[in-house]
């Protein structure tokens, strides 16, 4: 039976990694990945082939790391608009009354 | 003597140093020259790009040759390489292109950002094909930018992955961008009803200066926190937009959009185009490339005109699914087809502001994805 203790080093490992995935680099996504699939940070030379399925993941990958970063970034811009709108709103209001 | 002297002339001239593939080069070269010029496709890249292919392929000028000490003198084409080789020239570009670029229909409508994501369909596709018909993981994620319809950013990835392959990857992603008004219609009437195609879009709101002058800035810290690879094209691009949206930097904004992308242009396409020799380029490769190229642009319509689609149903029809195939970033010819395919169901109805949201997201979103393609295989 395996022991989730910290002392586990597979434990362990996993802990660090999940605490790189909660500082929300992409790089960090990486470092999963290859933890996952050695195989998909092992540089290629002269023309080595990838299996289907690790490609796959890759893909699979690429797709939703590019959905997350253009959807945190849809997000960031709405709430920035939101923010924005409401100084500027609040700035006129300042000056209107500051006319009258 | 006189033979003799014929002869020496004959075998010091370029003539007979030509050989079957350099001939065929020179050939394609012309025809290059001839659609950019007679067809006018892309003719501002693919010109210097088909005239470089051809100084490239006159044997023994020396232009591409690479100097063998420091003290040795290497060829003019082989210097100006060295802006793509070190992923100078399309860095350059997109600051040229943010300058150009108004981002306010975006800042409108953000949620134009997923369409934008879902317009590089095509780069995570071509990438597994290509892999599985014998192409190595660098050569397939180069290949599979072409999907992202962006011309400096597939140079730009291709130019630190594959290099050897850049010729043909340069060549077949201009070639399909121009080709965007025949390739993407079909796929549109094909994706979409009658119905949804005559959907009339509520007008954008308007955007303000701030707005407009903070998303650069958001934008960069953003993404080059979260991607810090791509900070060579989202920061470049982001700072020709911050040129262009705070109005306090015009001769900057005008040099950049104007006189800078211009002189890098003649650079980039003319010494992409000496790459393209033919011992190089002439290989079943160059087949293939062209074949996933074309996959990968008609699945990055798709995947954008497949989210434009769940976007119309989640508003309940308030989006029109034409927007969706400007997802691919080809600014903004993809845009203009969905303006025409739109007034071609319904006159009167006019998409390009619409797509231009997504058009733009789909820069950003080629820009992401290549910049993940550089962490995984880098």
């Amino acid at each position: 039976m395996v022991c989730y203790s910290f002392n586990n080093v597979f434990f362990r490992l996993a802990v660090v990694k999940l605490f790189q995935v909660l500082s929300l680099r992409v790089e960090s996504f990486l470092e999963v990945l290859y933890f996952f699939i050695p195989k998909a940070n092992k540089k290629t030379e002269g023309g080595e082939i990838m299996p289907l399925s690790e490609s796959l993941l890759i893909a699979l990958f690429t797709m939703s790391t590019v959905f997350v970063v253009l959807g945190i970034l849809s997000v960031i811009v709405r709430l920035f608009s939101l923010l924005i709108s409401f100084v500027e709103k609040r700035k006129e209001k300042t000056s209107s009354i500051n006319n009258n | 003597m006189f033979i003799d002297a014929i002869t020496k002339l004959w075998q010091d001239s370029g003539f007979a140093a030509l050989t079957v593939e350099s001939l065929i080069m020179i050939i394609l070269a012309c025809v290059l020259i001839y659609l950019a010029i007679g067809a006018k496709f892309e003719p501002l890249l693919l010109l210097p790009i088909a005239f470089g292919m051809l100084l490239a392929n006159l044997p023994l000028t020396g232009l591409m040759s690479v100097p063998s000490n420091s003290e040795e003198v290497g060829g003019l084409l082989y210097y100006l390489y060295l802006g793509v080789k070190k992923g100078i020239y399309p860095s350059l570009i997109f600051l040229g292109i943010g300058a150009m670029t108004d981002f306010g229909p975006l800042i409108a409508r953000p949620s134009s950002m997923i369409i934008g994501a879902g317009a590089q369909l095509g780069i995570a596709i071509a990438f597994v094909i290509a892999n599985l018909i014998g192409f190595s993981p660098e050569e397939a994620a180069s290949i599979g930018i072409i999907g992202g319809a962006d011309g400096p950013t597939a140079i730009y990835l291709t130019s630190r992955l594959a290099v050897d392959l850049l010729p043909s990857i340069a060549i077949a992603a201009y070639s399909y961008m121009a080709l965007i008004p025949l390739i993407q219609p079909p796929l549109m009437r094909l994706l979409t009803t009658k119905k949804e195609r005559e959907i009339h879009m509520e007008q954008l709101r308007t955007v303000s200066k701030l707005e407009k002058i903070c998303f650069p800035i958001v934008v960069s810290v953003l993404c080059i926190l979260l991607l810090p690879s791509v900070a060579p094209l989202i920061g470049m691009l982001m700072l020709g937009n911050l040129f262009k949206e705070s109005g306090v930097v015009e001769r900057l904004s005008d040099t950049v959009q104007n006189a800078l992308i211009n002189i890098v242009t003649i650079f980039l396409g003319v010494t992409v185009g000496a790459t393209a020799v033919g011992t190089e380029f002439l290989k079943p490769k160059t087949l293939g490339i062209i074949f996933l190229g074309l996959a990968a642009f008609m699945f990055s319509t798709v995947g954008g005109l497949l989210i434009a689609k769940f976007l119309c149903w989640i508003t309940k029809g308030k989006i029109n699914p034409l927007i969706g195939s400007a997802g691919v970033s080809a600014v903004p010819m993809a845009a203009r087809v969905s303006q025409v395919e739109g007034q071609k169901a319904r006159p009167g109805n006019y998409l390009l502001m619409f797509a231009m949201g997504p058009n733009v997201a789909g820069v950003i979103g080629s820009a992401v994805a290549a910049g993940i393609l550089l962490s995984l295989f880098g």
